[in-house]
């Protein structure tokens, strides 16, 4: 193998289908028995799994909201290094409002379900 | 939400911000609130409310934009002999609020950078998770009983754009709930009839929170048909105050700041004055944006299949319906088009830019109350 540690002597050149002396087919064998051989994959069973919806347009039926949750919370981890120097901001502006009537809609919406 | 706050004079601002500090001294010191929060977390501002044992309703307001600075000397020395309050990510500073403003006037470069764009997280912003739960952490401060119960405007997905804002939700869910809070989204419209609260009118008499319930901002309008307080079908439209604005300001050739400026000292909907073309184009996107609104309206509600027996109460809020008039020609509208339900009233919120976050605060206060019943 070439030493590269003093830097390449000729510029790399890509060469398709060819990567350190390794046949790309024959890797690609490789991986697919070691993963076969640790995944139990399904049997035919007769069930015929249709693409789409009946009316012909596609159905996305697939749960997201998973990774959704990891992408969310992974916004908040960033904070770490990150500082600010203020701990209350904002002006404040006051209204009036008639109580007996939020308490009646606080009383109505009470009862609901979200 | 509103775009009021887009055109205050820098030595109002500078002034309304001295009284809001005694202001806000005071509160901390004499207010005792009732447990539950309401937030509205908008386009141009964030707005926080809570409400006193005696019933008044206190907001919490904060423009949510920022000026980046390079991290230099220059910088760090202009932050040490100044009292601007900044938030550092990664190698920038960002200048927060008004001061901003007054930064990108003063050094002439640069730009005011927002962390939300139409109504859910500024994605073009790689920082705006970030600044947001900076400014969201300042303004809306610790709860006051453990898990308080804390509900936040979302949007509803448009009509008229391919937008979802499922995950703009969670992200605030979870910076809400890192705050100590019992954190629920609820739909901006919908706090809009918490707090106007609508009446039907029926033969068996008046039925409480149902009707349609508007929120008018600059960059959305959100509305929602709800029965006693069930919200039966929402949905936003993303033409709104910002494209009146640029609109007028395209066909006129007039610069935005001054279609802002003539549209809330000068704008009356109830007069048609050919004379002055700005008004006038003002006018006639307004009419248009109504007459948009009461189409996608009829048009989904009427995929509802809702039934409402008698007749129903429109309740409008927001900046953008601020100009005199505006539920006058509303109802106008509503009465040409074939608007699917009786309206028997078009009503106006009694505190406009405050409705999504008072609304939002009502809610929380009845998860409380299920919480500890």
């Amino acid at each position: 193998m070439a030493d590269y540690r003093k830097g390449p002597k000729e510029p790399i050149v890509p060469k398709s289908g060819l990567h350190v002396g390794v046949d790309l087919n024959t890797l690609a064998d490789l991986i697919a028995e070691k993963v076969s051989e640790g995944i139990e994959l399904p049997k035919q069973s007769g069930i015929i799994y249709e693409r789409g919806s009946s009316d012909g347009n596609p159905e996305n039926s697939f749960d997201d909201s998973f990774s959704m949750d990891q992408l969310a919370k992974s916004m908040v981890v960033q904070r770490g290094e990150n500082s600010s120097n203020f701990e209350d901001l904002g002006g404040v502006k006051e209204t009036k409002q008639d109580n007996k009537k939020t308490n009646k809609t606080i009383d109505l919406l009470s009862d609901l379900e979200d | 939400m509103s775009d009021i706050f887009d055109d205050i004079d820098e030595t109002e601002a500078v002034q309304a911000v001295q009284e809001v500090k005694v202001q806000t001294e005071a509160v901390k010191e004499k207010k005792k609130y009732k447990p539950g929060v309401g937030v509205d977390v908008g386009t141009s501002n964030i707005v926080v409310a809570r409400q006193t044992e005696d019933g008044t309703f206190v907001n919490r307001f904060h423009r949510d934009m920022l000026y980046p600075l390079d991290v230099s000397e220059e910088a760090i020395d202009l932050l040490d002999r100044s009292d601007y309050l900044y938030v550092k990510v990664g190698k920038k500073y960002y200048i927060v609020g008004e001061d901003a403003l007054r930064l990108v006037n003063a050094i002439g470069k640069g730009e005011i950078v927002r962390p939300m764009k139409d109504g859910i997280l500024n994605p073009n912003l790689k920082e705006s998770s970030e600044l947001l739960f900076y400014i969201i952490k300042a303004v809306v401060g610790d709860p006051i009983v453990a898990n308080e119960p804390l509900r936040f405007s979302v949007p509803a997905n448009p009509v008229d754009r391919d937008l979802d804002n499922k995950f703009h939700e969670m992200v605030l869910k979870n910076f809400f709930s890192q705050m100590g809070y019992d954190a629920k989204p609820v739909n901006e419209a919908m706090s809009v009839v918490y707090d106007c609260a609508p009446m039907a009118k029926t033969d068996d008499g008046d039925m409480p929170l149902t009707g349609v319930g508007i929120s008018c901002g600059g960059g959305m309008t959100n509305v929602a048909l709800c029965l006693k307080g069930m919200n039966l079908n929402a949905f936003s439209i993303t033409k709104s105050g910002d494209y009146i604005d640029e609109q007028a300001a395209k066909v006129t050739g007039v610069a935005s700041s001054k279609i802002i400026k003539l549209k809330e000292k000068k704008l009356d909907l109830g007069s048609f004055d050919m004379s002055e073309r700005v008004l006038a184009a003002l006018r006639i996107y307004y009419q248009e944006t109504i007459n948009r609104i009461i189409h996608h309206m009829s048009e989904e509600f009427k995929s509802t299949d809702a039934e409402i027996d008698g007749e129903i109460e429109v309740v409008i809020a927001g900046g953008t319906s601020m100009p005199k008039g505006y539920c006058e020609m509303f109802k106008e509208c509503l009465d040409d088009s074939e608007f699917p339900f009786d309206v028997w009233n078009v009503r106006h919120s009694d505190s406009p830019f405050y409705s999504v976050s008072q609304g939002s605060c009502i809610r929380a206060q009845a998860d409380f109350r299920k919480k500890n019943k």
